[in-house]
């Protein structure tokens, strides 16, 4: 069975039990509250009112009678004054019970009581206007025998009526106490069933609720967390089996769409999703996420291949995706920008980085940085090109003015080599005659210096010779004085001795002076000589180096001679060379004006990039200042026809560049 | 003959240069003279000692009369000699040697030309100057060397004579 039948039913059936017993209950307690009703509203009010009708009614009897048989006239008065006061109350009184008669039986006695009473006011009436006849006696025998008549039953009627009031609150406070003896009954009967109904059920159904939905939320549960390995085996008939089902079929769907969201994952742009339902949000998300991702993959494309006009717009507030690519778009849109400026030649870009890791606006900064600096470079250069070729102009023209300078100086050259010449050759002759004279000179050098080398040696013996007469003589002398001294102590005997001593060390003496003498000449004789052979020694080789000198002067002379030859022919080279720098100076002048035009141009073509400081017109040269040689004329129109196309791209790869003129020589 | 040697003896003397110095030793004491030979140094002799020489076999003692008198040293030259003399000490008669810057003559010099040697105030000692001669007009000091080597101290010569300045200036004719 059913939960949606089985729940129903159980709290149906409890809820009727409920029900049941509360309408009965209600229904019990409304027979009491009647009863209680009755009896608070019409049974106790009624006597109530009963009683103080009685009351009254037994009063204003009373006052009669005290009226009738007061002697005082203030009393009489008050009692006067009471009785309609009282009779109001009595009306008051049977207006208020009459509302409460609830039985035909009760208005029948009370009729008759008001029929009696009715009498009696009758009676009344009667004394009263007897009393205010001054009829007292009258009255009171009215009053005594005629009230009774109409009084007591009048009474006796309200008795009845008590009674049957009272008989009829016994009788409902009975009905209510029957009653709820009923209604505890029914009550302790219903609520046994319903709580063990309740017990029941509550055990029931629970049992048969909670496994499944046990087993239904792990299932549940492990689905949440995306764990799909997870079966559930419910094979209720009921609305469990039906969620189980469900369930299933998530975890199955989950399956295929986290399948789905995997090859999405991978790329797979082919994916094919269908919302399960109009309210399938997961798959029509996937379907939305597939299609921007194609979108994406398109746009990427475009952009891949240079189409900038891809327009991407963002899906959302968070789509940061489409916002990066977005970026990514305006950023390849700064770079065509920057590029663009760049091909027209604005260099005074500001290049932005948009990050530290940006390769590309790194690249591009250094690249304009990079630019920008060779173009300042080369417009730098193209000056200093245009003035070093107005140098070069000037100096090629002194280069002419000397290279003609040069020619008439080679001619005196080659006429004063032709006189060189012959003095060269004259210097040999002499050279050779010197020779002969040389060598004949140093052969009578040499025989002198031998001659010489002779004398020294024989002075040399001389004076060793000396020498030894010198030492003689000296040993002599000595030997004189000690022979001096003998003879000095032989006394007497010694004088003749002593005279030949003293003549022998004067012999002595004078020999040593001779040999002194001679030591002296020879010593110098020796210098001389010593001298002498050392300068023909000296001479010799001098007269010999001479000699040499001379040969190599000769020899020189000859080489001289063969160079002077040689020179003569070289100063002829020369002299043709000197008329090729003439003419070379000249179509070097007019190169000189070229480059300068070509720096001019160079000037021009850089222009084209604007960059800071340096937007200046090129410079203009001064004119050629000398005939030239008329310079190749397609290389010039080339270049002019070049110079006219303003803002041509400047392809730095070619070749047909003013260079190509330029070389041209 | 005794007397006539000694009385030739005291007339004729030998003259050696010391230096610029001439100085004149009485013949009698003098023996020979000999060229400058090997002189063998002794150990822990007076500074003037300048050794031994051989003569003959004999060991004789050399002195620098130069050093002796005060008047430097003697330098060997080819006319350095040394002059063999006898030297009577404390009675004992002894051969020694002179060495001297070179040896003249013998001359004769008369008494008469041989003058007193002068008295130079606190240096009482000229005993060992004999006395001044003059010889052509030279100044020949006399040398008495037997008082110069009575002691082994030195004399001072030099001062002596720059004391007196007429002692040594040659006299001008």
């Amino acid at each position: 069975m059913k939960l949606s039948v089985k729940l129903p039913a159980s709290f149906t059936i409890i809820l009727l039990l409920f029900i049941a017993y509360g309408l009965i209950s209600v229904y019990q307690l409304k027979t009491v509250f009647n009863s209680e009703t009755d009896l608070a509203d019409n049974w106790l009010p009624s006597i109530k009112e009963i009683g103080k009708l009685a009351r009254e009614f037994s009063n204003f009897r009373r006052y009669e009678l005290n009226l009738l048989t007061t002697a005082s006239e203030e009393k009489a008065l008050r009692f006067e004054q009471i009785m309609p006061e009282t009779m109001d109350r009595i009306k008051q009184a049977q207006a208020r019970y009459e509302k409460l008669i609830s039985s035909d039986e009760e208005r029948r006695v009370y009729e008759s009581f008001v029929s009696s009473a009715k009498q009696y006011f009758l009676l009344h009436d009667k004394i009263i206007s007897l009393f205010k006849q001054q009829k007292k006696d009258e009255a009171l025998a009215v009053s005594a025998l005629e009230v009774p008549k109409v009084l007591d039953p009048a009474l006796e009627a309200l008795e009845k009526c008590v009674a049957i009031n009272d008989k009829g609150g016994d009788d409902s406070a009975n009905a209510g106490r029957a009653t709820y003896d009923r209604a505890l009954l029914f009550t302790i009967v219903l609520l046994s069933v319903a709580i063990l109904l309740g017990i029941f059920l509550s055990i029931y159904i629970p049992r048969s609720i909670l496994p499944p939905l046990m087993k239904g939320k792990e299932f549940a549960s492990k689905l949440a967390i995306g764990d799909l390995t997870g079966n559930l085996d419910i094979k209720n008939k009921d609305e469990l089996g039906e969620l189980a089902d469900s369930l299933r079929s998530v975890a199955v769907a989950e399956k295929d769409v986290a399948h789905l969201a995997s090859r999405l994952a991978q790329g797979d742009l082919k994916l094919d999703i269908k919302p399960r339902s109009g309210a399938d949000v997961l798959l029509q998300s996937l379907a939305a996420l597939l299609d921007a991702d194609r979108k994406v993959a398109e746009a990427a494309q475009k952009m891949a291949t240079g189409d900038l006009r891809v327009e991407i717009l963002p899906r959302s507030e968070q789509d940061a995706l489409m916002r990066a690519l977005v970026a990514l778009l305006e950023a390849d849109r700064n770079v065509a920008t920057l590029a663009e400026k760049m091909a027209g030649g604005e260099l005074r870009l500001d290049v932005r980085v948009r990050s530290e890791n940006d390769g590309l606006m790194h690249s591009l900064r250094d690249m304009v940085t990079k630019l920008t600096e060779i173009v300042q470079e080369v417009q730098s250069g193209a000056e200093n090109m245009a003035s070093g070729s107005e140098e070069l102009s000037a100096s090629s023209q002194s280069l002419s003015q000397g290279a003609s300078e040069q020619a008439s100086a080679v001619e005196e050259c080659s006429s004063s080599m032709e006189e060189m010449s012959s003095a060269i050759n004259q210097n040999a002759d002499n050279a050779r005659q010197t020779e002969s004279l040389a060598r004949k000179a140093a052969d009578d050098a040499r025989e002198s210096g031998t001659a010489m080398n002779q004398t020294v040696v024989a002075m040399r013996e001389i004076a060793s010779k000396i020498s030894v007469i010198e030492e003689i003589a000296r040993q002599t002398d000595l030997l004189a004085l000690n022979a001096a001294i003998e003879a000095a102590r032989a006394g007497d005997h010694g004088k003749g001795f002593a005279v030949v001593a003293s003549e022998v060390r004067k012999l002595a003496e004078r020999s040593q002076a001779a040999a002194a003498e001679i030591n002296t000449l020879s010593a110098s004789s020796l210098g001389v000589a010593e001298r002498a052979g050392g300068l023909l020694d000296k001479l010799v080789p001098d007269i010999l180096k001479t000699s040499e000198l001379v040969q190599e002067i000769a020899a020189s002379s000859a080489e001289q001679s063969s160079g002077a030859i040689q020179v003569n022919r070289a100063l002829q080279q020369l002299d043709q060379v000197v008329q090729q720098n003439a003419s070379s100076s000249e179509e070097l002048a007019s190169t000189a004006e070229e480059l300068s035009s070509q720096a001019e141009q160079l000037q021009v073509t850089v222009g084209y990039f604007q960059v800071d400081g340096t937007s200046r017109a090129p410079r203009p040269l001064p004119q050629a200042q000398y005939s030239r040689k008329p310079s190749p004329q397609i290389g010039r129109a080339k270049t002019v026809s070049k110079a006219n196309t303003a803002h041509a791209v400047v392809d730095l790869g070619e070749s047909n560049s003013p260079e190509d003129a330029f070389e041209r020589f | 003959m005794m007397s006539d040697t000694a009385k030739n003896d005291s007339r004729r003397y030998l003259t050696l240069t010391l230096g610029k110095e001439s100085f004149a030793i009485s013949i009698d004491v003098v023996r020979e003279i000999l060229d400058y030979t090997e002189i063998t140094r002794i150990p822990q002799s007076p500074p003037f000692m300048r050794g031994v020489v051989n003569v003959r076999g004999a060991a004789v003692p050399v002195v620098d009369l130069a050093h002796k008198l005060g008047l430097g040293e003697v330098k060997r030259t080819i006319n350095t000699r040394i002059v063999i003399m006898e030297v009577t000490r404390d009675g004992v008669l002894s051969v020694m040697g002179a060495l001297a810057d070179s040896v003249r003559e013998v001359l004769e010099l008369d008494p008469g030309d041989i003058s007193p040697p002068p008295h130079l105030g606190a240096q009482g000692k000229a005993g060992y100057l004999r006395g001044i001669g003059n010889h052509e007009g030279r100044f020949i000091l006399v040398l008495d060397v037997d008082q110069i080597f009575a002691t082994d101290e030195l004399i001072d010569m030099a001062g002596l004579l720059t004391a007196s300045p007429d002692v040594g200036a040659p006299i001008s004719l």
